[in-house]
This record gives C-alpha cells, sequence and structure tokens, in this order.
C-alpha cells in the first residue's frame, strides 16, 4: 500500500500496482518526499491499469486541494531572499512556463499550481511537483531540444532539473501577472486589487467563504502587489532577478 | 427624495491600505472600493439621509455639494444594485 502526505492530507493509492509504481517513480522527490503518512484528513485515490504520471500528478493535486485543511488557491510560487512570491492565476495563461523560468533565473521552486496557506495565518507549504511542460514552453525555457516533447504533448520535468527547491516563507510579493506584446514590466499597485485576484483562484475557499476572504486580505495587507506584463517569461524573470535576488 | 440605506446584512469588510474590500459570501464576490467611494460606504450605514452624506463629504474634501451630488448618488445606486447596500429600515437609524 502506498501513501503520500499532500497539504496535510493522506492520500492512499489503490489499484493497478505497476501504474502506481511507474507513477510515483515518475513523480520523482515530489513522491518521495510525501512519503509520510498521520494527516488528520485521509482520501483514497484509485489508479487503474495504464494510467499516467501526468493523470497520476494530476488526480493527486485535486483530491490534496479539495480535501485539505488549508486555503489553497491557484497560483505559481517560488521564493527569494525577501520571502515568497506568489503568482495567481487561472489554467492557460503561463503560470507553470513563467514559474519554471524564474526557479531558472534563481528562484526557489515551491509550487507551479497551488498556493496553500493555513487559514489562520502562516507559511505556504511546499507543493514542488514535477512541472509539466509543452513544446513551445521546452522551446521558450532554452531547455534540451534533444528532449523536447512532441506538439500536443507535455514531459513532466522535476524540479531539481530546472534550479533549487524553496523555503516556504511570509509572501511578500503578489504579482498579478499581463502577457503583452513587448518588454517585460513591473508596475506597483493597490493591495485590494489582489483580493479579488486571490480569491476567485481559490480551489476550496466554500468551505469557510468568511475565513478564506479574511485569509486573503491578510495575504495581500503582508504584500506588495505588482502589475508584471510580459511577452517572454524568461525576460521578465530576469527583470526580476535582478531586483529580488 | 429623501434616501436612506443600510449596509446589507452578512457583507463582510476589511479595510486595506486606502481600499474597502466587501465580500459577499452568498454570490461569491469581492468589491474593492477606492478611498473616496470606501468614505461613501461609511456613511451609508442607516444614519444618514443621501443629502447629509454628500453634505458631509462636501465638507470632508472641501467640495461644493454640486460637485459630488451625482458621483456619491452613483456609488450608491450601484452597491444598492449590487446588494451591498439595502434600503434602511426605521430600526437602523441611529
Amino acid at each position: 500500500m502506498s501513501q503520500l502526505s499532500l497539504l496535510d492530507v493522506t492520500i492512499t493509492l489503490t489499484g493497478d500496482r505497476t501504474a502506481i509504481a511507474d507513477g510515483l517513480v515518475a513523480l520523482g522527490s515530489f513522491a518521495a518526499d510525501a512519503r509520510c503518512t498521520g494527516s488528520a484528513t485521509a482520501v483514497d485515490c484509485p489508479v487503474a491499469a495504464g494510467t499516467t504520471p501526468g493523470q497520476l500528478l494530476a488526480e493527486l493535486t485535486r483530491l490534496a486541494v479539495e480535501h485539505s485543511p488549508r486555503l489553497c488557491l491557484h497560483a505559481g510560487v517560488v521564493s527569494c531572499p525577501g520571502g515568497t512570491v506568489v503568482i495567481p492565476g487561472s489554467s492557460g495563461l503561463g503560470k507553470s512556463t513563467l514559474t519554471a523560468a524564474l526557479v531558472r533565473a534563481g528562484f526557489g521552486y515551491l509550487s507551479d499550481e497551488v498556493l496553500a496557506v493555513p487559514r489562520s495565518g502562516g507559511l505556504p507549504a511546499r507543493f514542488a511537483r514535477p512541472i509539466a511542460v509543452g513544446p513551445e514552453s521546452w522551446t521558450v525555457l532554452g531547455l534540451d531540444p534533444a528532449q523536447r516533447p512532441a506538439d500536443g504533448d507535455e514531459r513532466l520535468i522535476e524540479p531539481e532539473h530546472l534550479g533549487q527547491l524553496g523555503v516556504p516563507a511570509p509572501v511578500r510579493h503578489l504579482l498579478l501577472a499581463e502577457r503583452r506584446p513587448g518588454g517585460p514590466e513591473l508596475v506597483e499597485h493597490s493591495r485590494g486589487a489582489a483580493v479579488p485576484a486571490l480569491l476567485t483562484r481559490a480551489f476550496n475557499h466554500f468551505r469557510d467563504p468568511g475565513g478564506s476572504f479574511h485569509a486573503v486580505v491578510t495575504l495581500a495587507r503582508q504584500a506588495q502587489v505588482w502589475t508584471v506584463r510580459y511577452q517572454q517569461a524568461p525576460e521578465l524573470a530576469g527583470l526580476l532577478a535582478e531586483r529580488w535576488l | 427624495m429623501a434616501i436612506r440605506t443600510q449596509h446589507a446584512p452578512g457583507v463582510l469588510v476589511e479595510d486595506l491600505d486606502s481600499d474597502v474590500c466587501l465580500y459577499r459570501a452568498d454570490i461569491d464576490e469581492v468589491l474593492v472600493l477606492n478611498a473616496t467611494a470606501g468614505d461613501v460606504w461609511r456613511l451609508t450605514d442607516g444614519d444618514f439621509e443621501l443629502d447629509q452624506v454628500v453634505q458631509l463629504l462636501a465638507e470632508v474634501y472641501r467640495l461644493p455639494t454640486d460637485d459630488i451630488r451625482e458621483q456619491v448618488r452613483s456609488v450608491v445606486a450601484d452597491l444598492l444594485d449590487r446588494g451591498y447596500l439595502v434600503p434602511a429600515t426605521d430600526e437602523s437609524a441611529g
């Protein structure tokens, strides 16, 4: 029996042993670091024969954020010497590519998908899952062309291949990212703008909407809020590295 | 016509720098008011008629009431329309 502890949820993998074993190997350090038990919340994750590592990762993420007692928000998360940098965003906006570019630029990797904070305040969790990179992002990130995934495909990259893992620290920068042609720009914004940007990206705030609202305001209150405009993720990552590393 | 409003029940409020953040959990919506709209919000919880709110803000901002009346009315109308304010009940008068 395989159990993982993710975001304070114990997830028991059941079903096809081969798919489970192959999946855990492919998920590398993310799965290895989660090999412990004892979380108050426990759920099963049935794994069918033929389940790919990418599908397993998606299901583990879904279960963790759905059942976590933490407030979980859709965001890329990296660390820098001053604290944690959060990029809230929905799927398809290039959040994972930007997160990967930031890690390659020297930021510490915490997650490409989830900001998970205790509802009563505290440090974000590290949820350092492998990053799924498609062919376009592969090229933009300057990764080995020989390993480039085929069109329409994605390849999971262990974060250690991009840079270093981050150490959770208080949230200090919230980036409201916009893609647009031209060079990268960083403009300070009012903290209020971050509140809807964060709350609308919450996975599980429905459990305690009022408490989640207050938690999000607390996050915004402790951070600087920035609008960042960029075309290519590595250019923005370079600008932010100059400023904050 | 005299208009008096109060904050709708259940609206959560947080001050954040000069902004005021409002949250309606029933529709899962956040509204962020800038400093001026936030002042309107604070004065529309049952104590004052709309004309009094206009007068008070005109004094604070040192502007003629005619200059801000429409803006204040517009903010109040929007907050009423979106359910953050409701018409005041008699009990809310302070």
